[in-house]
């Protein structure tokens, strides 16, 4: 017990302190705060609508299986990523394999580290939707109470669930021995439920009345019941909320705990029957047979062109990188423009007709131009490629530094697989536009294609600066990479600056030519500012390298 | 040629790494570079490849210095790191064309030394895997290999022996010992005193920074006025 419970605290620690050498800067705790609020803030606003909704006919309840569901789905899907990363992919497993401790008491801590990483991000949606129903329905501190005791039990079963199926899959099937296929595979579930999402909620989302959303909350109601049964600790969950001031309530907390318990157990004992086997054999999967060498693999190519082949080939064959660097600047676009498709859908003929008139109106106008080129950076918002160029690379970004390729080239290098990406979203700009309103001049194109380049480029370094600025060199895990940096920050706060200057500059000048022409020599002088910059700076852009 | 004269190097608080160094490994001379833990090797290796900056002094790889003139310099010398886990994404055989192509080594002859040094080393048929699948052994083999790969001058190895079966240890030192006896130098680190003991033609004690000792296996024990192992002396004088 005490081993478990060492060994818990150390991979819990790890995992949310990741390489953090340095101590959290007051920017860093804010950045957190600040994200943290503003989702609660969105948990709580929704609860809030939802709530009020149902308390018009009186169903106000409902909204707990709601909640509980929508917690459930998150814990089922998020565990099925972090289990078997944590489970049979983790770097610590050969350092605990040799340890005197008996597969249960590993499986015990590593599971436990997952159920209270779990408590932090559904703490992110419980704690504003239970405080939003028990302030809307004046309900006591007790209920609260309760509602604490139920977040710290009810993620337990589904996450030991997860983690025995994913055992079990893993012992009987060879396809998921491979960390990076299953990277690559729960990635792809996770963003097909994503645009799945996306359908469904732009397919319903016409503008419906309070009264309406109840109707339809409750119509689903049904079928959330339906789930209920299947699992197991839903209704007790909900029961002890609703009797949270009596005897009911405290009965159903003592189901949920025992239920909790005996499945925790189970699945302990499961999982260590198969543990040492399935993860020595995950770790000796890696050496395959080789293909044979042959002449044309000694390729000459030019230093760029390996440099560049060298970044993508990093970045696509890392699943996080590619999931956190690549995917978003492809598919974002795409998911972002599904909701107009999807309303022009529903639209009839005339009223398309009628929207691409205003479009067409408007699109070789400043408003159109300038929209144009805003939601064209607005999309770069997605692109992680630069802003994490130097901290991708880890403890092998010394590499750049004893080469002989100047630091200047290097940094151009760097950038283009950036840049490269970030032509994506110009291209969907434009292809869009060209097909969609025909009297776009070529006169727009070339002002959105210049000035969204220009921008391109300038983010681009920027952004490779300020990672140079202050590199996660010391990561354990992928993820820390991008999820856990606070450099993508500002990339976010230039972008929304950029958004804002553009937005000035339209409202004082009303020439389209005018305004292009003073977009294009601006960020033309920054691009020229930002490589005298690079030039003079040169061997102290890299001081942290090393 | 390596020459480092008056170099210094501190921590942010002022504190001294590498106080004043002077060293001068010489063409046709493997050069055992020594020291406890925390001494300053390494230190010392990342400001002769240009990864550290120093405060004074200079570094001179071929008369060419890694301060004023590091492109060239860095011509001059190839690198073996101390961890050998380098772009694990990449295979055995892209990471040695990237290399190539940044050191513009040309087809025949990357061609030639690959094949040459992967049969030696006995990674040949394991070049089309990625380097995330080698062991520690063979990923210290690519990385040796890599810095081989355009033919340097100077070879600069920190820890270059670990992870290597004896086999390929023994490969290493055959190799550092030729590329010597064509007029090359060899810098390099190791804890394995056996092995700079037997194949050094001089060595360099580091403690605390300070160079404490330079000279042959015959001058440390003429200076100690004892016959005893290297690491017997290394011990006494680093105490």
């Amino acid at each position: 017990m005490k081993e478990t419970i060492l060994l818990t605290k150390i991979l819990f620690k790890s995992s949310i302190t990741q390489s953090n050498k340095k101590k959290n800067s007051i920017g860093k705790v804010l950045f957190y705060l600040f994200i943290y609020l503003y989702i609660a803030g969105f948990v709580g606003y929704i609860s809030y609508e939802i709530i009020r909704s149902l308390m018009l006919i009186k169903q106000e309840a409902i909204f707990l299986n709601i909640c509980f569901i929508v917690v459930l789905c998150f814990c089922l899907i998020q565990s099925i990523i972090t289990s078997l990363n944590v489970l049979y992919f983790s770097k610590d497993i050969e350092i605990l394999l040799p340890l005197p401790i008996t597969p249960k008491n590993i499986i015990m801590a590593k599971l436990n580290s997952l159920i209270l990483s779990q408590y932090i991000l559904i703490a992110v949606i419980l704690l504003p939707a239970l405080l939003i129903y028990s302030y809307l329905l004046k309900l006591s501190i007790l209920f609260l109470f309760v509602g604490i005791i139920i977040m710290l039990l009810f993620p337990i079963v589904p996450i030991t669930i997860v983690a025995c199926l994913t055992t079990i899959v893993m012992k009987f099937t060879n396809v998921v021995k491979n960390k990076d296929i299953v990277q690559y595979l729960t990635t792809g579930i996770t963003l097909i439920l994503i645009i799945a999402l996306q359908f469904f909620y732009t397919g319903t989302n016409n503008q419906i009345t309070n009264q309406e959303l109840a109707q339809k909350i409750v119509e689903n109601n049904g079928l959330i019941e339906v789930y209920s049964k299947y699992f197991i600790t839903l209704t007790p969950t909900i029961n002890s909320l609703l009797n949270y001031n009596n005897i009911q309530g405290i009965l159903n907390i003592l189901i949920l705990f025992c239920e909790s318990i005996i499945v925790y157990y189970l699945v302990t004992i499961i999982i260590s029957k198969f543990y040492i086997e399935t993860t020595t054999s995950v770790l000796s999967s890696n050496s395959k047979n080789s293909k044979k060498i042959e002449d044309k693999v000694f390729v000459k190519e030019n230093t760029l062109i390996s440099y560049i082949k060298k970044e993508f080939k990093i970045l696509v064959r890392n699943p996080i990188f590619f999931m956190q660097c690549v995917l978003p600047s492809i598919l974002f676009p795409f998911i972002l423009l599904l909701p107009m498709f999807m309303s022009l859908k529903n639209m009839g003929s005339e009223q398309i007709k009628i929207f691409q008139d205003i479009l067409s109106q408007i699109i070789n106008e400043p408003i159109g131009v300038l929209g144009a080129i805003i939601f064209t950076i607005f999309l770069f918002m997605f692109n992680f490629c630069s802003v994490t160029c130097i901290s991708r690379d880890g403890q092998n970004s010394t590499f750049m530094k004893y080469i002989p390729v100047d630091y200047k080239k290097q940094l151009l290098y760097k950038i283009l697989p950036g840049v490269i990406l970030n032509i994506i979203p110009i291209s969907y700009v434009i292809i869009i536009a060209k097909l969609f309103i025909s009297t776009i001049h070529l006169k727009t194109i070339f002002y959105i294609v210049s000035v969204s380049i220009l921008i391109n480029i300038l983010n681009n370094y920027l952004m490779v600066l300020v990672d140079l600025k202050n590199p996660k060199l010391n990561w354990i895990t992928e993820y820390a990479v991008v999820k856990q940096n606070f450099n993508i920050f500002f990339e976010i706060l230039l972008i929304i600056i950029e958004i804002g200057a553009i937005i000035l500059l339209g409202t004082f000048i009303s020439n389209i030519d005018l305004v292009a022409v003073i977009l294009i020599v601006m960020f033309l002088l920054l691009n020229i500012l930002i490589n005298k910059y690079i030039n003079k700076q040169n061997v102290n852009l890299f001081k942290k390298i090393y | 040629m390596i020459e480092i004269s008056n170099v210094s190097k501190s921590y942010e608080n002022n504190k001294k790494i590498i106080d004043n160094l002077n060293l001068k490994i010489n063409d046709g001379e493997i050069f055992g570079f020594l020291g406890p833990n925390g001494a300053g090797k390494t230190t010392t290796i990342k400001m002769i490849t240009g990864i550290l900056k120093m405060e004074e002094g200079d570094i001179l790889i071929d008369g060419i210095s890694i301060k004023d003139n590091p492109v060239e310099a860095k011509k001059k010398f190839g690198f073996v790191p101390d961890s050998p886990d380098i772009f694990l994404k990449l295979k055995g055989i892209e990471y040695l064309n990237f290399l190539s192509d940044i050191y513009k080594v040309s087809i025949n002859n990357r061609k030639e030394i690959i094949e040459n040094l992967s049969k030696k080393f006995e990674i040949y048929d394991n070049l089309n895997d990625k380097i995330q699948n080698y062991s520690h052994g063979m990923r210290q083999k690519i990385v040796i290999i890599g810095a081989l790969l355009h033919n340097p001058k100077n070879w600069i190895l920190d820890e270059p022996m670990t992870g290597l079966d004896p086999k390929s240890s023994h490969i290493l030192k055959e190799l550092m010992k030729s590329h010597t006896q064509n007029g090359n130098s060899v810098f390099f680190s190791t804890h394995v005193l056996e092995v700079a003991e037997k194949i050094c033609d001089r060595i360099g004690i580091i403690n605390k920074g300070k160079l404490i000792f330079v000279g042959t296996y015959e001058e440390i024990k003429k200076q100690l006025k004892e016959d005893a192992s290297l690491e017997d002396l290394f011990l006494q004088i680093t105490e």
